[in-house]
């Protein structure tokens, strides 16, 4: 399965980002002047940044082919290329390109790294996996977006359990609230639900909201056979809820959260309608995945 | 005696001089309800050693724990960026166990020689603790790492409009850009520490990455000189859900809970790492306020356009609703080169902006004006949201266009003042000449359902002047009306009949006053002294004057000196309006502040051949606005110019 997801990864370490302090066609202006006068490669990737910022990937295209001819070893210039390409052959030949020459270990890293999301994003979760467990042992301390990664591979190859280990040590050594909250989730879909229970109890007295705690006590209290308990957290996250998703313009992560509701209600026409509305919607689908999952 | 003429003579050389021994002056990072971090870099080896206490007199305890930092190629783990000078060693004290909302002073020492003098300058204030009931007062600066005069204008703004209130700011939030042009050491040093050391050594700045910053420092890996420079929650040790990242955090200061986000280098969308915490740290936080802040704005027209820039989208589109479906009551951004202060929003995420359903509260939000805007208490879903652009902090201010959803559009450098006590909200937009030139406040209180405005009031179009093209008065003109002629004046009442009959010939002005002009207040700039502050914002002046026969009529003009807006009439009939959007008299709304100069602005009077009448007597009639009530000052001198 596709997981869009990955490629926030590839944003995580090769941004997408106006460098410009004035206006973005001003600043494209005056590189094409400087362009004109004497092309390097550095101008062609910078005037390729500034054409993303205004999302306009055909010009970047360009520029970022022209930035390679004038030195086809420029590092962002090639990462660009790779995120811009997704997971394609040509992206795919990118990265074997960026390995050949990452000459440190830092660019071996990341080399290895947009491998792992390549063959993760081409259902090859098995290739995925070994290239994670590699960087893993690489170095101990790194980055929380390998960690997801790498759960997210095991995901992929039905190793729940295993997934959730890795997402509850990497929160152990982070405190990121991200990792803890992936690794619940996780956990419950790997049948822990025992282990995680009292901290999404913990949650729910002391959250604010307590609609996400509250489905997440509700898949707990399905996979224990508690029905009726689910039931009745599904009904309280739902009233929380409704009141907090404006008719036009929602957040659509609530949308989400209330069709995940719907779906574990069995009210699968109007979970159907939310996921309907997910879908035609720019989230990437990985906001979304446990509804679709649930309505498969 | 002899101690508080001590304590004050030090208090004049510290604030004067940087003290030699450190590359970087003592500042303050990451406080919490009991602890705080002192900060400072030098080139030399030390024996670093900080002590503090409730007293300046008495400084019993000792910080337990001094970090030191140095190049990258003298340590592995802590290491500078390796654009620092190689000698430079940046030390790290944390006060811990102190008190909640308590100030300590404190004392830098190199071994047994102390470094800072007995200044109470040097001090801390740990935050209250979360959900207590404590006021908070704080800077916003946007842009402003430009080492220019500009920048350093307006810090002394704040630093005068502070010591003339006697307030103390509680913190400092900096939504980017504080490092032009690549945020190396280097830059931050000269652009940032040395521009701002005389707050940052007792306020805490609370930072978020701009672009420029961007350049050497990222958001992912948490490495370069930005993050040298700060220290930032990444654990929730001053409130809120530990971020792992010191790109986004946040933080609580008694009821209000502020959310740091990292707009430029970072994955935006809702699966990305930050906006899933965000949506927890939403969910998880009990405060009655909050406030986010970021570099790249939701909505502006300024020097750049919401509208067309990817990662402005993004922030749009992604993030505002879930900061707004969280309760999000303000949310301040940079990058655009302006002052841009919204109405009452919510659900504006339209790829172009639009106002159609989006304004909840279209006024202007100023207590003094048409009051302030009004939300429920604590926090709730979708119930408004102010967005400010403040990235006027000290570069060449831009704008492009107007956005739909602006109360308030200023093109001059300045920072924002907030402050939040009881159930308010209170903004203050304060330019670098010290004007308090916007004012908006918040009032939470009970419950309040707002429904968007079907047709929303809206700000005049932008015309662009072009360059050269300001109109300036004919050459050799005639003054059909000179400066300090004489006028009659009506001011603390608006005249009778319809709203435009006492600019008409024949009104009866028999119980107007009479004086010269210029009219106002404050400025050392007018001639007849009108007592108008605090009571009234109208000024209603109007004179006879001769049109000569023949007179070429394509060469009539106003030349006007003016604070804030005004509207001209000729014969009763309206012939220019400048800087109020509608309305006339006491209906007029919509004002552009507007500081008055020593030149006169020159507007040409066009479509007027069949209003005046040559060889007789006419009537110039003008209704001078001023934008707030409290506003500092009020003038208007107005000439009336004939080209040859």
């Amino acid at each position: 399965m596709l997981r869009s997801s990955i490629w926030l990864l590839i944003v995580l370490l090769f941004p997408a980002s106006s460098q410009g302090h004035n206006d973005v066609s001003e600043t494209i202006k005056a590189l094409t002047a400087q362009l004109e006068k004497a092309p390097t490669a550095d101008l062609y990737f910078q005037r390729a940044t500034e054409f993303r910022a205004l999302r306009e990937s055909e010009h970047a295209l360009e520029d970022l082919h022209s930035a390679l001819k004038l030195d086809p070893r420029h590092r962002f210039a090639i990462t660009s290329l790779i995120q811009l390409y997704g997971p394609s052959e040509k992206g795919l030949k990118l990265i074997k390109r960026y390995a050949d020459f990452a000459k440190d270990p830092e660019q071996e890293f990341e080399a290895t790294f947009l491998l792992a999301q390549h063959y993760a994003q081409s259902q090859m979760p098995s290739v995925a996996l070994l290239l994670c467990k590699g960087l893993q042992e690489v170095r101990p301390q790194h980055d929380p977006a390998l960690d997801l990664l790498h759960a997210q591979t095991l995901r992929d190859l039905d190793r729940h359990k295993q997934a959730a280990t890795i997402l509850k040590t990497a929160w152990k050594r982070t405190n990121s609230i991200v990792l803890r909250n992936n690794w619940i989730d996780t956990a419950l879909t790997a049948g822990l639900a025992q282990e995680v229970l009292p901290l999404i109890n913990q949650e729910i007295a002391s959250s604010r909201f307590t609609s996400s705690w509250l489905i997440r006590r509700a898949r707990a209290a399905l996979a224990l056979k508690n029905k009726e308990q689910a039931h009745r957290d599904l009904q309280a996250a739902l009233a929380e809820l409704s009141p907090r998703i404006r008719p036009n313009q929602p957040d659509l992560t609530l949308i989400a959260d209330r069709g995940l509701i719907l779906a574990l209600l069995n009210n699968h026409c109007q979970a159907r309608a939310d996921l309907d509305q997910l879908e035609k919607s720019a989230l990437p689908p990985s906001s979304y995945r446990l509804l679709r999952d649930a309505l498969e | 005696m002899k101690l508080l003429l001590f304590l004050f003579l030090a208090s004049l050389v510290a604030t004067a001089e940087p003290i030699s021994e450190f590359s970087r002056q003592p500042y303050l990072q990451l406080a919490t309800d009991n602890s705080i971090k002192v900060v400072w870099r030098a080139r030399k080896e030390m024996e670093p050693r900080l002590i503090y206490g409730r007293t300046l007199s008495e400084l019993p305890l000792s910080a337990k724990e001094i970090l030191t930092r140095t190049h990258s190629s003298l340590q592995n783990e802590n290491a500078l960026f390796k654009d620092v000078p190689l000698d430079t060693r940046q030390f790290e004290a944390t006060l811990s166990d102190l008190e909640p909302a308590t100030q300590y002073y404190y004392a830098i020492y190199d071994g047994e020689t102390r470094l800072t003098p007995a200044d109470e300058s040097y001090r801390v204030k740990t935050n209250p603790l979360p959900g207590t009931d404590a006021p908070v007062y704080f800077w916003v600066v946007g842009d402003s790492g430009t080492g220019s005069k500009s920048q350093a204008a307006v810090h002394q703004a704040m630093l005068d409009h502070n010591a003339a209130a006697k307030r103390e700011l509680d913190l400092y939030l900096h939504v980017g850009d504080m490092a032009y042009g690549s945020g190396t050491n280097k830059e931050f040093s000269d652009r940032f520490f040395k521009m701002y050391e005389p707050t940052l050594r007792n306020v805490v700045c609370w930072p978020s990455m701009g672009n420029h910053e961007g350049r050497t420092s990222k958001g992912a890996t948490g490495v370069g000189p930005y993050y040298d420079a700060y220290i930032c929650p990444m654990n929730g040790e001053a409130g809120g859900l530990p971020s792992g990242k010191e790109a986004y955090y946040s933080f609580d200061f008694g009821k209000v809970h502020f959310i740091c986000l990292d707009s430029h280098d970072l994955d935006r969308r809702p699966t990305g790492e930050m906006a899933q915490w965000l949506k927890a740290d939403l969910e998880k936080t009990k405060a009655d306020f909050l406030v986010a802040f970021f570099h790249h704005p939701p909505y502006t027209k300024g020097s750049h356009d919401s509208d067309t820039e990817g990662q402005l989208i993004e922030m749009r589109e992604y993030i505002m609703p879930i900061l707004e479906s969280g309760g999000i009551d303000l949310v301040f951004t940079g990058h655009s080169h302006i002052y841009e202060r919204s109405m009452l929003i919510d659900g504006a995420y339209h790829t172009p902006s639009i106002p159609d359903g989006v304004i909840l509260d279209d006024k202007d939000g100023d207590p003094n004006g048409d009051g302030p805007y009004k939300k429920s208490e604590g926090l709730n879903p979708n119930n408004g949201t102010i967005s400010i652009t403040t990235g006027h902090g000290g570069t060449s201010n831009r704008r492009k266009g107007t956005h739909p959803l602006m109360r308030r559009i200023i093109l001059e450098n300045g920072s924002c003042l907030i402050s939040i006590k009881g159930d308010t909200i209170t903004g203050e937009m304060l330019n670098l000449n010290g004007k308090i030139v916007d004012t908006f406040a918040i009032h939470k209180s009970g419950v309040v359902e707002h429904s968007p405005i079907a047709d929303p009031w809206q700000p005049e179009p932008y015309t662009p002047q072009k360059k050269g093209k300001t109109p300036t008065a004919p050459k050799n003109a005639v003054a059909l009306i000179g400066k300090n002629a004489k006028w009659s004046y009506l001011g603390g009442s608006h005249p009778a009949g319809n709203h435009t009959d006492w600019a008409a010939p024949g009104y009866d002005i028999s119980s107007w006053k009479t004086g010269k002009a210029g009219f106002g207040y404050s400025d050392k700039d007018d001639t007849t002294e009108i007592d108008m502050k605090g009571k009234f914002t109208t000024l209603y002046i109007r004179r006879e004057f001769e049109l000569p026969e023949g007179a070429d009529l394509s060469k009539l003009g106003l030349s006007v000196s003016y604070d804030d807006a005004f509207i001209a009439y000729l014969n009763g009939h309206e012939v220019h309006r400048q800087g109020v959007d509608k309305g006339q008299g006491a209906s007029a709304d919509g004002f552009t502040p507007h500081e008055a100069t020593k030149k006169f602005e020159y507007f040409p009077l066009k479509g007027i051949s069949k209003i005046l009448k040559p060889g007789e007597k006419n009537v110039l009639a003008i209704e001078g606005h001023n934008a707030n009530l409290n506003s500092t000052d009020f003038s208007l001198h107005p000439r009336l110019l004939l080209g040859k």
